[in-house]
C-alpha cells in the first residue's frame, strides 16, 4: 500500500520538476532570442528584427495581421500583432512604457489619449523620421491628432484608422414614407416618431447609452449640433449650458422612439439592432458598413444609407475618432518601427487594409481610389465627414472627464436625475477634475 | 433519516423529481444556451423568436476560433501554466499546511494572518508592483511570470484548505508511528500524506480552476499572442464594434472541456477530499 | 501541537519564500502609495498624508459604490449559502445525487468572461431568451439590465447561479462526513427529521458554513468582471461597485495613489465584515 503511494508521490515530484524545467527552458530561450536580436539592431539595421504591436482587437487588427505577412516577406522582419480589448490596451501600454519594459515597438492609440500620452512622455518624437511632416495626402484633421500640441506641434503618432461618426438611416423606410433624408435632429425625431407609430417591427432611433465612453461619444454630436462646447478657452467645463440641456432633452425624446434597454447599449447592441432591421436610424462608425452589407450577418443589406451627422442650431459636427500608431519611447527597435510605420500608413498598404476590411483609411487618395469607391459606396461621404469633423477636447484628463460626464448622462438617461440637476452636478465634478 | 426516506411516499418522490428537474434546468440552461449559440450564425443568435436548437448548424464559429485565432495554442498555454502552477502551489502548500497544522513555532500566528490578508487584498492592487517586479526579473512575457503569480495567489487558499485536511488526521496515528521509530519526515510521508491524498486532489482542482480562468494578470504579463492563455484569447473576441458571440460561445464550451474532464475523472477523490477537510474549516 | 524541528522549518521555507518575494512587496507598495498622490502615467509623485482618504470619503460615487457592493455581498452570499445548504441537505440522501453533483458544477468551471456574456445575451430585452420564455407564461418583458432598480439584482442572479454550486459542494462534503450512527441513535431516542436537522445536522455543519461564508464574502466583495461586462457599472450608478471604482481610478485615469487608498479601505471593510468568521477560522486552526 505505502509503496504504491510512494511511487505516486515520487512520480509526481519528478513530473513537476520536469514541467518546470521545460517551461523555464522554453521561456528563457525565447527571451534570450529577443535579447540578441535587440543588440543586433543597434549594430546593423539590416539584420532582421522582431516588432511587436499593441493593437485594438477587431477588424483593423485582423487586417493588420494579414498585411504584415507581406511586410515580413519583403523585409525578413517579424511582426507580432497583439490584439486587446479597449481598456486593456491602454493599461498594458502604460505599464509597459512606465516600467521601461520595452515589449512594444508600436502601439495603437485612441486619439483622445494623445494629450495624456504626450504629457506622460510615453511616445517617441517622430519629427526626425518625417522631416517634412506627414505627407499632405493624409487627411489634415487626422494628422492634427497625432501632433503635440494638437495641430501645431511635433508629430508623435501617425493616423492609422480614420474613423468619423456618421449618420446611418434606413433608406427603404425614407422612401416608403416619402420624406427627405433627415438633415437636422428635429427631422430625425419626426421621422423616428413616424416609424415608431407606423412600423410594427422597427423602432425609430437607437442610442448608445451605456455609461462612460459609449454615451459620451453618442451624445456629443447632439451637444455640438446645439452649439455646445465641452471646455471653454480657459479649460472650464461648460456641459450644463443651455445647449447641453436642449441636447439632452432631444436625447431623451429620441430614447423614447428606440428599443427598450438602450441604457446599457454599447456598439454591439447598436450593430445588432441595426443589422436585424430593428431600428431605422443611429449614429455609428463607418467600419460597421461592412457588417450592414454583410449578407451573413445582416437582414438589411443594401437598405442602409450613410450621411453626415444631422445638424441643428450649429452646422453638422461629426466626431472624429481615429486610431493612431505611435512608437513608445522604450522601444528597442525605433528605426525599424519607424520604417514599418511609414510602410503601414502608405497609400498602398492602406488600400490593401481597406480591402481586407479595416474600415477607414486616413489618406485622401485612398478614399478617392476608384476601385475602393466602387466597393465602398459611402467613401465620398465619409471623406467629407472626416474633413469636417470635430475632435474631442484636448486635455490629458479626458479619460476621467469622459467617464464622469458619461456617468451623469447615464443617470439622466436612466431617470435617476433631472436633466438640469444632472448636468449641473456633472459640471461641478468636472471642474474639480480639471482643476487638479 | 435513512429510514424515513426508504418509506417515502409517492408525493415525496414526485417532488424530488420536480426539484431535480428545476435544478438541472437552472444550472444547465445557460450552458446549453452557450452551446446552442456556438452552432448558430449571428442572424439566428439574434432572431426575433429565439431558436432552441440551431436551424442552420454552422461550424464556422469553431473554425474561426482555431484557424484565425489559434485557439489551440491558447489551450496548450493555459494547460501548461495552470498545471505547473497548481502542482507547485499544492506541493508547497501541503508542506506548509502540515507544519502549520501540527507544530508550534515563532511567527505561526503572524504567518496565518498574513495568508488571510493576501487573500483579502483585491488582485487589482497588486498589478503595478508585481508588474514592476516581473519586469526587473526579466520575466515579463514569459509563462513563468504567470506561473509565479498564480502560485502566489493560490497558495493562501491551498494552505487554508489543506490545514483543514491535516487537522482531520488523528494525532495518535502519528504518535504510534513515532513510537515505532519513524522519523518525523517518515511519519509525514508514510502515515499522514497518504491519508490526505483526496484532500490534495480537491485543493488541486480548486487551484486549477482559478488558474485556468484567471484574466487580469494573464492579460498584463504576456505581450506575445503566442503565449496568451484561454481567457485572454477569448477577450480578443470583444472587438471594437461587435462581440463575436459565436466564437465566444464556442470558446467557452471548449475551454470548459478540460476542466470538466478533470473534475469528472477526479470526482470521487474530489468529493472524498472535501469530506475530509471542510468540516473543520 | 508539537514544537517545531528542522523538518518543519524546511517545510515552511518554500511557502515563506513565496510570500516574502511575491506578496510582501506588493502589500507594502499598496500601503505606502495610499499616502502619496501618484499619477502612474505621468510619473508624478508627492506625499500627501491622508488626503487620498479624505478625498475618497468626500466623493459621492465612492459611497454609492460602497452601498452597492454591500447590498451585493449580503444578498448574493446569503442566497448562495442558504440555497447551497438547503440543496445539500435535501440531496444528501436518496436518489439523483451523482447526477446533480456533476451537472451543478458546470457553472463554476466556465470562463467568467463567457459566462457574463452569455447572461448578457439571455437578459437582452428584445432578443433575450429569458423575456421570450416569460412571454410564454404571459409575463411582460423585463428590462433586466437597463432598469436602475433591477440591474444589480440581475447581476446577483448570475453570481448566485455561478457560485451556489461551490457552497453546495462544500456543505455536501461535510454532510457526508457526519457518521450515520449519530442519526440512528437519535432516531432510537425518538427524534424526528426536523429535530435531527436542528439539533444534529446544523450544529455539525456550522464550521463548514462559516468557511463558505468567509470565502464567499471575500470573493463577492471583489466582484468586478460581471459588472464590467453586463452593465459597465450602469445604468447611472446602479451597478457601480468598489472594485469597479478602484479599477476606473487606477487603470483608466492612473490615479494610482488614490486607487490604492480605496483598496486599503476595501480591505478594511472586508476584514470588518468577516472579522467574526476570521476569528473563528484562526481559532480552529489554533486548537488542533
Amino acid at each position: 500500500m505505502y509503496k504504491t503511494k510512494r511511487t505516486v508521490f515520487i512520480f509526481l515530484i519528478l513530473l513537476i520538476s520536469l514541467i518546470v524545467l521545460t517551461a523555464c527552458n522554453k521561456a528563457s530561450s525565447s527571451s534570450g532570442d529577443e535579447e540578441t536580436s535587440k543588440e543586433d539592431t543597434k549594430e546593423a539595421s539590416t539584420e532582421p528584427v522582431e516588432l511587436t504591436i499593441a493593437a485594438r482587437a477587431g477588424s483593423m487588427a485582423d487586417a493588420l495581421t494579414e498585411v504584415v505577412k507581406q511586410y515580413e516577406e519583403e523585409t525578413g522582419n517579424k511582426v507580432n500583432v497583439n490584439a486587446m480589448p479597449y481598456d486593456n490596451l491602454k493599461e498594458t501600454v502604460v505599464l509597459d512604457v512606465r516600467n521601461n519594459s520595452g515589449a512594444f515597438d508600436l502601439v495603437m492609440i485612441d486619439d483622445p489619449w494623445m494629450p495624456e500620452f504626450a504629457e506622460g512622455e510615453l511616445l517617441t518624437n517622430l519629427d526626425s523620421y518625417f522631416p517634412d511632416g506627414l505627407a499632405s495626402d493624409f487627411v489634415q484633421k487626422s494628422a492634427a491628432l497625432g501632433k503635440v500640441p494638437y495641430e501645431t506641434g511635433s508629430t508623435y503618432a501617425v493616423p492609422f484608422i480614420g474613423n468619423v461618426q456618421m449618420f446611418f438611416y434606413r433608406n427603404d423606410l425614407v422612401e416608403k414614407y416619402d420624406i427627405d433624408a433627415p438633415q437636422t435632429w428635429d427631422d430625425v425625431l419626426a421621422f423616428a416618431e413616424t416609424i415608431k407609430d407606423e412600423e410594427q417591427e422597427t423602432f425609430g432611433y437607437a442610442l448608445r447609452g451605456q455609461r462612460g465612453n459609449p454615451i459620451v461619444s453618442n451624445y456629443l454630436p447632439l451637444f455640438w449640433a446645439y452649439g455646445g462646447t465641452v471646455l471653454d478657452e480657459n479649460m472650464k467645463p461648460q456641459v450644463n449650458t443651455e445647449a447641453g440641456v436642449k441636447a439632452m432633452e432631444m436625447y431623451m425624446k429620441l430614447k423614447e422612439t428606440g428599443p427598450k434597454g438602450v441604457e446599457t447599449f454599447d456598439s454591439d447592441q447598436i450593430a445588432t439592432s441595426l443589422t436585424q432591421g430593428q431600428v431605422a436610424m443611429t449614429i455609428a462608425w463607418p467600419s460597421w458598413v461592412s457588417e450592414v452589407d454583410n449578407k451573413e450577418n445582416s437582414n438589411v443589406v443594401g437598405k442602409v444609407n450613410f450621411s453626415a451627422v444631422p445638424s441643428q442650431e450649429s452646422d453638422a459636427a461629426a466626431m472624429i475618432g481615429n486610431w493612431l500608431l505611435g512608437i513608445p519611447r522604450t522601444s528597442q527597435n525605433t528605426d525599424a518601427a519607424a520604417a514599418f510605420l511609414e510602410w503601414v500608413t502608405s497609400a498602398e498598404t492602406q488600400k490593401e487594409m481597406t480591402i481586407l476590411g479595416a474600415g477607414a483609411p486616413t489618406r485622401v487618395s485612398v478614399y478617392e481610389d476608384p476601385e475602393l469607391v466602387e466597393q465602398y459606396r459611402h467613401f465620398p461621404a465619409q471623406l467629407e465627414a472626416l474633413q469636417n469633423s470635430v475632435a474631442r477636447p484636448r486635455t490629458s484628463k479626458w479619460s476621467q472627464v469622459e467617464d464622469t460626464w458619461g456617468m451623469y448622462l447615464s443617470q439622466i438617461l436612466a431617470g435617476q436625475l433631472d436633466i438640469q440637476e444632472g448636468l449641473d452636478k456633472a459640471n461641478e465634478e468636472l471642474e474639480g477634475i480639471l482643476a487638479k | 433519516m435513512k429510514k424515513s426516506i426508504q418509506s417515502k411516499s409517492k408525493m415525496k418522490h414526485v417532488i424530488r423529481y420536480i426539484v431535480v428537474s428545476i435544478l438541472l434546468i437552472w444550472s444547465l440552461f445557460p450552458v446549453y444556451w452557450m452551446l446552442n449559440n456556438s452552432f448558430k450564425n449571428r442572424i439566428e443568435q439574434f432572431s426575433d423568436t429565439p431558436t432552441f436548437y440551431p436551424n442552420q448548424v454552422t461550424l464556422e464559429n469553431y473554425m474561426t476560433l482555431f484557424l484565425e485565432l489559434g485557439f489551440h495554442k491558447a489551450l496548450l498555454n493555459s494547460l501548461l501554466i495552470a498545471t505547473v502552477a497548481t502542482t507547485i502551489a499544492v506541493f508547497i502548500g501541503a508542506l506548509a499546511a502540515y507544519s502549520l497544522s501540527r507544530y508550534r513555532f515563532i511567527g505561526r500566528k503572524g504567518l496565518l494572518v498574513w495568508i488571510l490578508l493576501t487573500r483579502i487584498f483585491p488582485p487589482v492592487t497588486f498589478v503595478i508592483p508585481l508588474y514592476e517586479m516581473m519586469g526587473n526579473a526579466g520575466l515579463l512575457n514569459t509563462r513563468i511570470a504567470l506561473i509565479l503569480a498564480y502560485i502566489a495567489f493560490n497558495l493562501p487558499f491551498a494552505i487554508w484548505l489543506l490545514i483543514g485536511f491535516f487537522n482531520e488526521v488523528p494525532f495518535e496515528l502519528e504518535e504510534s508511528a513515532m513510537i515505532d521509530g519513524a522519523s518525523p519526515f517518515q511519519t509525514f510521508r508514510k502515515v499522514v500524506l497518504p491519508l490526505i491524498i483526496p484532500g490534495i486532489g480537491a485543493t488541486a482542482i480548486f487551484t486549477f480552476i482559478t488558474a485556468w480562468n484567471e484574466f487580469l494578470y494573464a492579460m498584463i504579463f504576456i505581450q506575445s499572442p503566442e503565449l496568451s492563455t484561454v481567457p485572454v484569447a477569448l477577450s480578443g473576441l470583444i472587438t471594437e464594434y461587435l462581440v463575436l458571440w459565436g466564437p465566444m460561445s464556442a470558446g467557452g464550451i471548449l475551454s470548459a472541456i478540460p476542466i470538466v474532464l478533470l473534475v469528472y475523472l477526479m470526482q470521487d477523490t474530489f468529493i472524498k477530499g472535501l469530506t475530509l477537510g471542510a468540516v473543520k474549516g | 501541537m508539537r514544537k517545531s524541528n528542522t523538518m518543519t522549518h524546511i517545510f515552511l521555507l518554500p511557502a515563506v519564500v513565496v510570500f516574502l518575494v511575491l506578496t510582501v512587496y506588493p502589500l507594502l507598495y499598496a500601503v505606502v502609495t495610499s499616502f502619496y498622490e501618484l499619477d502612474f502615467l505621468k510619473g508624478d509623485i508627492s506625499f500627501i498624508g491622508l488626503d487620498n482618504f479624505n478625498k475618497l470619503f468626500e466623493h459621492d460615487v465612492f459611497w454609492i459604490s460602497l452601498r452597492n457592493t454591500i447590498i451585493f455581498v449580503i444578498v448574493a452570499v446569503l442566497m448562495e449559502v442558504l440555497l447551497g445548504t438547503a440543496l445539500a441537505i435535501y440531496f444528501n440522501s436518496g436518489k439523483g445525487l451523482k447526477l446533480i453533483r456533476t451537472a451543478i458544477l458546470l457553472p463554476m468551471l466556465l470562463p467568467p468572461i463567457t459566462v457574463a456574456l452569455t447572461w448578457k445575451m439571455m437578459y437582452d430585452y428584445e432578443f433575450g431568451i429569458i423575456n421570450y420564455l416569460l412571454g410564454w407564461i404571459g409575463v411582460a418583458p423585463i428590462e433586466w439590465l437597463s432598469s436602475s432598480n433591477l440591474a444589480l439584482l440581475s447581476i446577483i442572479i448570475t453570481d448566485v447561479w455561478q457560485w451556489t454550486p461551490f457552497v453546495f459542494l462544500i456543505i455536501l462534503a461535510s454532510l457526508q462526513a457526519i457518521p450515520e450512527d449519530i442519526y440512528e441513535s437519535a432516531s432510537v431516542f425518538g427524534a424526528n427529521a426536523s429535530q435531527c436537522l436542528r439539533y444534529i445536522t446544523l450544529p455539525l455543519l456550522k464550521p463548514a458554513i462559516i468557511l463558505v461564508l468567509l470565502l464567499r464574502t471575500i470573493d463577492t466583495f471583489q466582484v468586478f468582471e460581471k459588472m464590467y461586462v453586463l452593465t459597465g457599472g450602469g445604468p447611472g450608478n446602479a451597478t457601480e461597485t468598489i472594485t469597479f471604482y478602484i479599477y476606473r481610478h487606477g487603470f483608466r485615469y492612473f490615479e494610482t495613489g488614490y486607487a490604492t487608498a480605496a483598496s486599503i479601505v476595501l480591505v478594511l471593510i472586508i476584514i470588518l465584515f468577516s472579522i467574526f468568521y476570521l476569528k473563528r477560522v484562526l481559532k480552529t486552526s489554533n486548537l488542533s
